[in-house]
């Protein structure tokens, strides 16, 4: 297939060009790429600098050693990925059966099924969208796509960026840093109550997911916000590595909950670097749900930096055919009194395989600090695979970790159980499946909750593709 | 032909080790039977085994029939619709699956298989309120009727909630393996209204099982079965309860 | 299967690796790893967990004591082979610090490759409790004594010589 020719035909013709250069270029990212990026656009020079900065870094860190083996990214072919993902698919009729099957089963109206399935650019929802702008800047929340934030609020933006997940943490917040594009940035008042969940395409003149999202999200004291980003219908993406960063500051005495439902389609490497900061008697609370891609790699962090921070992380994550989800949390104590909490469940099935990786780490000073983590995980048949490799450090005595795993299958007992209540075996198998997840699942909204669990009885009836 | 509930030539083993030896039984429609023996004669066993539990494996010649219909070869659910149903003793916890989902999954299985069988409310909202109503009549809190079943509930309230789910099931035949302990009165008086109801009112065959002196007071058998080691040694009317209560199972 | 306990004690610093082979033999056995980490210095601790066929059921169990300037880092590794049928595996890892300054790292780690298993694992890091300590010298102990039956308590059916009670003494305030 002449890939040159397909894709130039769904691009302007500025962005052809750009295109054409990179092309014939034939190596990897080069600064002379990000310069342009940036350029394109209007960037502050601050932001030039710190995309040429995190590039270098880019070029002289490596893979991470420990974890999912990664070899099979092929760096080379990644500025093919810059544009962005979703106008690649032009037609309706070029999406797998699979996802389009799944679209019916679940009940996604059209119109939605198209976004999704990345063959439209942006929702169409001019009312809905007014409306809560409306409701947005009476409050003096800012809502907008990342890109347009470092342009309209520079010094705001200034003031945050990249200061809680550092460019040269991992080569892949290296790659981030130095190519984003897309992604939210959020700044909710002192002491405003965002009651409505914000989610991502609500924004308009949003690329909808993009590969190198950067979200940064700042709650200023005694706020209150729920962000949700993703969804549970499967998403097809040309692109195979997605890289996203996402920082959240959460000041004194606010409460942030941010929630992701992943369900990338089973050839594309996810690998998410997730970081908050939490200040004096803040609440950060990260749910996650994994459903998809071939691999993923997230462990969304909290630095528990003031007295009494909370932090939490609920997640669950399900590893079918071919798919890898290593996933887990990190929570580091630093103040005093702070307390985190860590509730992960995860089902393996037809040779899939789910892995805890978590750290908790109290630093010494942290005084009357609690930490608890509890992992469950399900192996439904002989081919899949469930691991757990946590790390409970303490330097404090004065403090408590707590620390438990258990791995199995579902109960012979609980079966027969529901099948004395006349529900054949296989109904009875993803009623137990869906019960197990459901303490993740209740924490998130109730359209994607339903979606969730539609989709899990799916999966558990032989899978979706 | 008189309906019933036909056990014949039953044997029963786990693993290497025989639990049940030829037994052999009969429970009429309308008819209570009362099941007795002491600790260990298999008194659970045969019930967790006429309900189908994998954990058993039952002699391919064994019949088990309700009202014809030899059942012996049919999975757990559908001996469930072909009108048994197995009051536990200790019911299994089973977290974030409530009572209202189990009802509702059973229903839908009954309409895929074209409602051939009991039962004829199909509405998800009746079935809410029926649920409800039922639940107070047990003496049950709502609020636990929202709780994945069985989880964190006393011994009283798993038992009540065994009760609330027979009473919707509506079955020709009910095994009852000890509903009374954990019960206070209350709830013991509740029990024996219900299973007398069942009995004299919709003409269901009930074999139970009970150790306590309360709830005989409350319900009169129409047969005593006795088991010991395994097999079935007597058979009698009401008065055989005093009997062993006096002289205890030694001489049988 | 009868119950078998065994105990290995460890005192010393410096790296040890203990490896364990559940089979039919020794189904069934509980192994006791006490771990006296009283000294400033490393103590390295590595625990390989393997069961070798169907049908055995394992238990480990970690009691660690650590003093003040104390270094200790327990990594346990439970690994269930593909095919394996009925096999119940534990791993419990506690430690109890008891000096300042002293660092705690656990590392319990679980692979599973066979599905009709049960395996867990549980890892804890506190100290002793003042309300514990209060409840026993209201009941008539002195401070030293309600802290060396909460130690004992801990450590379970460790019945400890003269000598290793006084270094575990030494670390009490």
């Amino acid at each position: 297939m002449n890939y040159k020719t397909k894709v130039m035909n769904n691009y302007n013709l500025d962005e052809a060009k750009e295109f054409d250069y990179v092309y014939r270029s034939g190596r990897g990212l080069n600064r002379k790429l990000v310069e342009g990026l940036s350029e394109r656009k209007n960037e502050p020079k601050w932001m030039r600098e710190f995309r040429l900065k995190s590039l270098s870094f880019y070029e002289k860190m490596r893979l991470p050693k420990w974890g999912v083996d990664l070899s099979g990214i092929d760096f080379e072919k990644i500025y093919y990925y810059l544009q962005p993902v979703k106008k690649t698919e032009a037609s309706w009729e070029a999406v797998p059966r699979a996802i389009k099957d799944t679209f019916e089963k679940i009940g996604v109206p059209q119109a939605e099924r198209e976004i999704l399935a990345g063959v439209k650019g942006q929702f169409d929802s001019e009312v809905v969208y007014s409306s809560i702008k409306k409701m947005l800047s009476k409050k003096g929340v800012l809502f907008l796509s990342m890109d347009e934030a470092v342009v309209q609020y520079p010094d705001l933006v200034k003031e945050y960026w990249a200061k809680t997940v550092l460019p040269m943490d991992n080569k892949l917040a290296a790659l981030n840093s130095a190519v984003w594009s897309g992604g939210s940035f959020i700044y909710v008042p002192p002491r405003v109550d965002v009651k409505l969940p914000l989610q991502a395409y609500f924004r308009m003149n949003s690329e909808s997911a993009g590969q190198f999202e950067r979200t940064l999200i700042v709650a200023d004291e005694g706020s209150k916000l729920h962000y949700i980003e993703g969804c549970s219908a499967p998403v097809f993406s040309t692109a195979s590595l997605h890289a996203a960063v996402v920082e959240v500051v959460v000041k004194k005495g606010a409460k942030v909950q941010y929630t992701t439902v992943q369900n990338w389609y089973k050839n594309v490497y996810n690998l998410v670097t997730k970081r908050a900061v939490v200040a004096e008697e803040g609440q950060m609370r990260w749910v996650d749900g994994n459903l998809g891609s071939k691999i993923s790699m997230k462990y969304p962090a909290c630095i528990l930096r003031g007295r009494k921070a909370k932090g939490e992380m609920l997640s669950l994550s399900w590893a079918g055919a071919g798919q890898q989800q290593d996933t887990g949390a990190k929570m580091i104590h630093v103040a005093k009194e702070t307390s985190s909490q860590i509730i992960s469940r995860s089902v393996s099935r037809d040779g899939g395989r789910a892995s805890y990786r978590g750290l908790v780490k109290i630093n010494q000073g942290a005084v009357g600090a609690k930490a608890k983590v509890k992992c469950e995980a399900l192996i439904l048949d002989d081919l899949s695979r469930s691991d757990t490799y946590p790390t409970i450090v303490s330097l404090e005595e004065q403090s408590q970790v707590e620390h438990e795993a258990t791995v199995g299958r579902l109960g012979e007992d609980q079966l027969f159980y529901l099948m004395s209540r006349g529900i054949p075996l296989d109904e009875a198998e993803a009623m137990i499946v869906n019960g197990f997840l459901e303490p993740v699942i209740k924490e998130i909204p109730l359209e994607y909750a339903v979606e969730m669990n539609r989709l899990i009885n799916m999966e558990m009836e032989g899978g979706i593709g | 032909m008189r309906m019933s509930f036909v056990v014949k030539d039953l044997e029963v083993k786990v693993g290497e080790k025989k639990i049940l030896k030829k037994v052999e039984m009969i429970i009429n429609r309308g008819e209570l039977v009362c099941l007795l023996g002491p600790n260990g004669s298999g008194k659970s066993s045969l019930m967790q085994s006429l309900m189908g539990n994998p954990i058993y494996q039952v002699n391919p010649e064994a019949k088990i029939k309700i009202d014809g219909v030899n059942v012996s070869s049919k999975s757990v659910d559908e001996r469930v619709n072909n009108g048994l149903f197995l009051v536990f003793q200790s019911p299994v916890v089973i977290p974030g699956v409530t009572i209202r989902e189990v009802i509702l999954a059973w229903q839908r299985e009954k309409k895929r298989l074209g409602d051939k069988f009991l039962g004829s409310k199909d509405d998800v909202w009746v079935w809410k309120k029926t649920i409800e109503e039922k639940a107070k009549r047990m003496g049950i809190n709502k609020e636990l009727l929202k709780r994945g079943l069985n989880e964190d509930f006393s011994g009283g309230e798993k038992k009540r909630m065994e009760l609330l789910q027979l009473t919707l099931y509506e079955p020709r035949y009910v095994l009852i393996d000890e509903i009374d302990s954990g019960l206070d009165i209350d709830g013991i008086v509740v029990a024996a209204k219900e299973i007398d109801r069942l009995v004299k009112k919709e003409k269901v065959g009930v074999m139970l099982v009970s150790h306590s002196q309360s709830l005989w007071r409350y319900l009169k058998p129409d047969r005593v079965l006795v088991m010991k080691e395994g097999s079935l040694v007597k058979e009698g009317g009401a008065e055989l309860i005093n009997e062993l209560q006096d002289k205890g199972y030694e001489q049988l | 299967m009868k119950k078998q306990v065994k105990k290995i004690i460890i005192d010393k610093k410096g790296e040890k690796v203990f490896k364990f082979k559940f089979d039919q033999d020794n189904s069934g056995t509980e192994m006791v790893v006490i771990i006296l980490a009283l000294l400033p210095g490393n103590y390295r601790i590595m625990l390989k967990i393997d069961h070798d066929e169907s049908e055995t059921k394992g238990k480990i169990l970690v009691r660690a004591v650590v003093g003040k300037k104390a270094n200790l880092l327990v990594d346990g590794l439970i690994r269930i082979k593909k095919k394996l049928k009925g096999v119940d595996s534990s791993l419990e890892m506690r430690s109890l610090v008891l000096g300042e300054k002293a660092k705690v790292e656990m590392r319990p780690s679980l692979e599973v490759l066979a599905n009709e298993v049960r395996v867990a694992h549980q890892a804890t890091i506190t100290r002793l409790s003042e309300e514990q300590i209060f409840y026993l010298m209201s009941r008539g102990l002195e401070k030293k004594e309600a802290k060396r039956l909460l130690v004992r308590g801990f450590l379970g059916f460790f019945e400890e010589s003269d000598e290793e009670w006084r270094k575990i003494e030494t670390c009490l305030k």
